[in-house]
């Protein structure tokens, strides 16, 4: 009973923090009024749950204002950006918009995301090109096909990883041919015509998007990326 | 004309040739055929990457070059590329020779493009025009060489031809005094990027710290957040506020792209190097299933690649043991030789101990060591090497490295431990990032040495049978499986993983090896010998002030009380360490019988082979690792493993004793 109430209570405060850093975002300042007007805290206390936040030092009270402390902050972000993911993650399935948006309000709260910290980018912007990949079919290197063609999307690995692969050709959008397709062991590829091994452990941050047309999920939300010839690339915008 | 060392003036008469480009590019055959004999091979001062150069005369005039280690890149990330990249910013070179792979063109060029960022004095060879032409690849050289804004050369290093073109034009190139005549546009975002920071940069008053022609180089990496690469600049004030206003210039771009500025830099570079070899190379149209294809498929075969691999180190090892086993009798047969004749002439005895026992004696322990097990392994490495084999046997072995917390590279070092731990140790160069390298090379010294393997089978096997010897054996890979975790538990720093570029199978020209080995081999006599001779020496005064029976006797309670064995040992032990073979030898001695079990029980001869095996690499190794890793963490290992070993044994002594009391 009382874990019940601890979790909503839980989940109260972290909606409270993801509306403040949404209003954060869009250079708007948090108020009370603005809370209440929220349709996603309806279910929310709204009063005792600033106090808590208050109380724990996520937040200070301005006058009419709710200002986002430091450890407020974090965690509004970060449940930002897993609803972010969810929502498009749900839309990608086809669930219409408020469905989606409702549904990733829900599940906000109990995923978690592996590396939460990226790198010096604007974070929605990896995880936007993230999921239009994987409605492109992307798929991680190790669960490519022996023989067939791939574009690289992207690296989710770290600094050092991503640096040497790209020096050694793996850059984005660059064709990939793997060329073994062993359970175990390094992968295979082919890349601007030198053959390279990989190992398993990075190989499986590597997101493939393959070279055929017509892939299952076209969102149609994306610009067909241009191949090497055009020197940088644009990215879709999520709308 | 023919110095040793190269002269720091820009004015020398001798120009300087660099040569730089990936790895297994050829690079070290073209080296090899230019310097022929006239090389010397070492170690970049500090790192432990190794560095060859040497020197030619050409048309009556000398010339001196060096070998760049095999990079991709030049942010410095690894100690290759630090070492390349110091190298190329101190402006030592008169010309770079940019060796790359006619038959991996496009990927090539983003080095090259990288050295003309640098505006450096660039000629490009391009290399293994044979294996091009057998695949069917036709290349325009002039059109590369027009697109580059720098002279092509085509050349097949293996053959020879084209070597001589090569030489002409960079010599030519080297003259000429200038940088890069142009530079290639990139994008116009990126450029109009890189003109503001060049504006910034040569506004400030830090403009004169950059080496000639290279401020667009400079430019970049300060734009890519790069600038430890750099290190010109020191810690200023003025340069902090540079940095971060070409920072926030990048940052816009990168907003916009949502990549790293280093990200859209590498897409740059790669859309002109296809474009590049988008006009100047034709392909066949279909890939051709070659030799190297068909041989791969059973090479890296997930069963017959492990078969091929097995057999191919029988093979090898066989060789090394066979021919070891002979040159080893040979040695110990002329050191007999010596020893008759050196005192047939009656010198008197306290000169006659000087130099027979404290030089004469480390100077052979140390060839006898050298001549039969190092040299052959250094032969086995440079094969691996130069044969592209090696590449295969780390994607083979991957997998199970990984539970060493290393990747498949560090396996051949860890084989060649078996044999001796010297090319072992040395073998560990072949790994990009320093903290496996080091991992590696601790492993390699646990690892059983033939020495090592002489002892055991000689005592244990020889007097109580082949499974205690096997135990001993499984001992110690428990030792190396618990050392490796806890040493990438303990070091900071992650395995960075297996990204490795497959090189070409190919027959490994004979004369490139035997340099290679000839001059590592001379390398290895500069710096371990003194070592050795001198360890030698020490023992000798050490025996001659007597103070070894009294230091034994004193020790005694620990080595007989903890450890369980005789007296003596310590002063075996301490011999050991010069080679670990002189342990078994030396323990005969002092038993005055060379049936060891009449005087030793079961018991104390395990004990005493776990000691030898696991207790302190022997000098020469030591030497070796002081070289590569420093005296400090040479230090530390020895201490450690000599530290180890003891608890070892004396914990294998108590509980043989406990099991012996129960029982």
């Amino acid at each position: 009973m009382s874990d019940r109430m601890t979790n909503s209570e839980r989940e109260g405060r972290e909606e409270c923090l993801e509306a403040l850093y949404r209003l954060e975002r869009s250079q708007q300042s948090g108020t009370w009024q603005s809370l209440r007007n929220n349709p996603d805290l309806s279910d929310v206390d709204i009063s005792s749950t600033l106090l808590e936040l208050v109380a724990k030092g996520d937040v200070r009270l301005k006058g009419d204002e709710i200002a986002l402390m430091a450890s407020g902050r974090l965690t509004g972000k970060r449940i930002f950006r897993r609803h972010e993911l969810a929502e498009r993650f749900f839309r990608l399935l086809g669930v219409k918009h408020d469905r989606a948006h409702r549904e990733a309000c829900r599940i906000e709260h109990v995923m978690s995301l592996p590396g939460e910290h990226l790198d010096g980018l604007s974070e929605r912007d990896e995880l936007s090109l993230i999921v239009e990949m994987l409605g492109q079919g992307a798929v991680p290197l190790t669960q490519g096909r022996a023989g067939a063609a791939y574009r690289l999307g992207m690296v989710c690995g770290g600094r050092h990883a991503r640096r040497k692969l790209e020096d050694l050709g793996v850059s984005r959008g660059a064709e990939i041919v793997l060329t073994s397709s062993n359970p175990v062991g390094p992968v295979e590829i082919v890349v601007r015509g030198s053959r390279l091994a990989i190992g398993r452990g990075i190989a499986s941050k590597l997101l493939v998007i393959p070279e055929s047309p017509g892939t299952p999920f076209d969102t149609g939300d994306g610009e067909r990326r241009r191949r090497h010839g055009h020197g940088l690339r644009r990215h879709a915008r999520l709308s | 004309m023919q110095n040793d060392e190269i002269t720091r003036t820009h004015a020398s008469p001798s120009p300087v040739i660099a040569l730089a480009g990936n790895a297994n590019v050829g690079k070290s055959v073209i080296f090899n055929a230019l310097t022929g004999m006239n090389q010397i091979i070492g170690n970049w001062p500090g790192k432990t990457v190794e560095r060859a150069e040497g020197s030619f005369v050409h048309h009556g005039r000398s010339s001196k070059v060096i070998d760049l280690p095999g990079i991709y890149s030049l942010t410095a990330y690894s100690e290759e590329e630090r070492v390349a990249l110091d190298f190329l910013l101190g402006g030592e070179a008169d010309v770079i020779v940019n060796i790359v792979d006619a038959t991996v063109l496009e990927r090539n060029l983003y080095f090259t493009l990288q050295l003309l960022e640098m505006g450096l004095p660039v000629v490009v060879a391009l290399n293994l025009m044979d294996l091009a032409e057998r695949s069917g690849i036709h290349i325009d050289e002039s059109k590369l060489s027009a697109g580059l804004g720098a002279p092509v050369v085509k050349t097949s290093g293996v053959t020879g031809k084209g070597i001589n073109s090569l030489v002409d034009t960079a010599l030519d190139r080297s003259r000429q005094r200038q940088g890069a005549r142009q530079h290639i546009p990139y994008g116009k975002e990126v450029e109009d990027a890189i003109s503001v920071a060049l504006e910034t940069l040569r506004s400030s008053g830090l403009a004169g710290r950059i080496p000639d022609g290279a401020d667009r180089f400079v430019a970049i990496k300060l734009l890519e957040d790069d600038s430890d690469t750099l290190g010109l600049f020191g810690d200023s004030p003025e340069f902090e506020e540079i940095r971060k206003r070409i920072r926030m210039d990048a940052s816009k771009i990168e907003r916009i792209h949502g990549e790293h500025f280093t990200t859209i830099m590498s897409s740059e570079r790669y859309s002109v190097c296809a474009r590049l070899a988008e006009s100047a190379v034709r392909k066949p149209k279909d890939h051709r299933v070659d030799a190297q294809d068909r041989l791969d498929s059973l090479v890296l075969h997930r069963f017959g690649g492990w078969v091929v691999f097995v057999g191919v180190m029988f093979a090898l090892f066989g060789l090394v043991y066979v021919g070891g086993d002979r040159i080893s009798s040979l040695l110990d047969g002329l050191t007999a030789l010596l020893h008759d004749a050196f005192f047939s002439l009656h010198p008197p005895e306290w000169l006659a101990g000087f130099i027979w026992s404290g030089i004469i004696q480390g100077l052979m322990a140390a060839i006898s060591v050298a001549l039969p097990y190092i040299a052959p392994f250094y032969i086995i490495l440079s094969l691996l090497e130069n044969s592209g084999y090696l590449a295969r046997i780390a994607f083979l072995t991957d997998s199970v490295m990984h539970r060493l917390g290393l990747h498949g590279k560090a396996f051949i070092p860890i084989i060649l431990g078996l044999g001796c731990n010297v090319p072992a140790v040395l073998g560990t160069k072949i790994m990009e990032d320093r903290r496996t390298r080091f991992i590696a090379a601790v492993l390699a010294t646990i690892i059983p040495c033939s020495a090592r393997t002489v002892v055991i089978l000689g005592l244990v096997g020889v007097f109580m049978g082949f499974l205690p010897a096997i135990s001993l054996y499984l001992i110690n890979l428990v030792v190396i499986f618990v050392v490796g975790r806890i040493l990438n538990r303990m070091l900071p720093g992650t395995n960075p993983g297996l990204i490795m570029e497959m090189p070409k199978l190919k027959v490994p020209p004979f004369k490139v090896t035997f340099r290679q080995t000839w001059f590592r081999l001379k390398d290895f006599v500069t710096f371990a010998f003194p070592i050795i001779i001198a360890g030698s020496f020490v023992l000798y005064l050490l025996d001659l002030i007597g103070i070894l029976q009294p230091v034994s006797r004193f020790l005694a309670p620990v080595t007989e009380g903890f450890l369980g064995l005789p007296a003596v040992s310590v002063i075996v032990l301490l011999f050991g360490i010069l080679r670990k073979e002189l342990a078994l030898i030396m323990l005969t001695a002092f038993m005055h019988t060379s049936l060891l079990n009449t005087v030793m029980t079961p018991q104390q001869m395990y004990v005493f082979a776990l000691i030898v095996m696991l207790y302190v690499p022997c000098i020469s190794t030591i030497a070796v690792l002081k070289r590569e890793f420093g005296s400090l963490r040479a230090t530390l290992i020895s201490v450690y493993e000599i530290g180890g070993a003891l608890l070892l044994g004396a914990a294998v002594n108590w509980g043989w004793n406990l099991v012996r009391i129960i029982f």
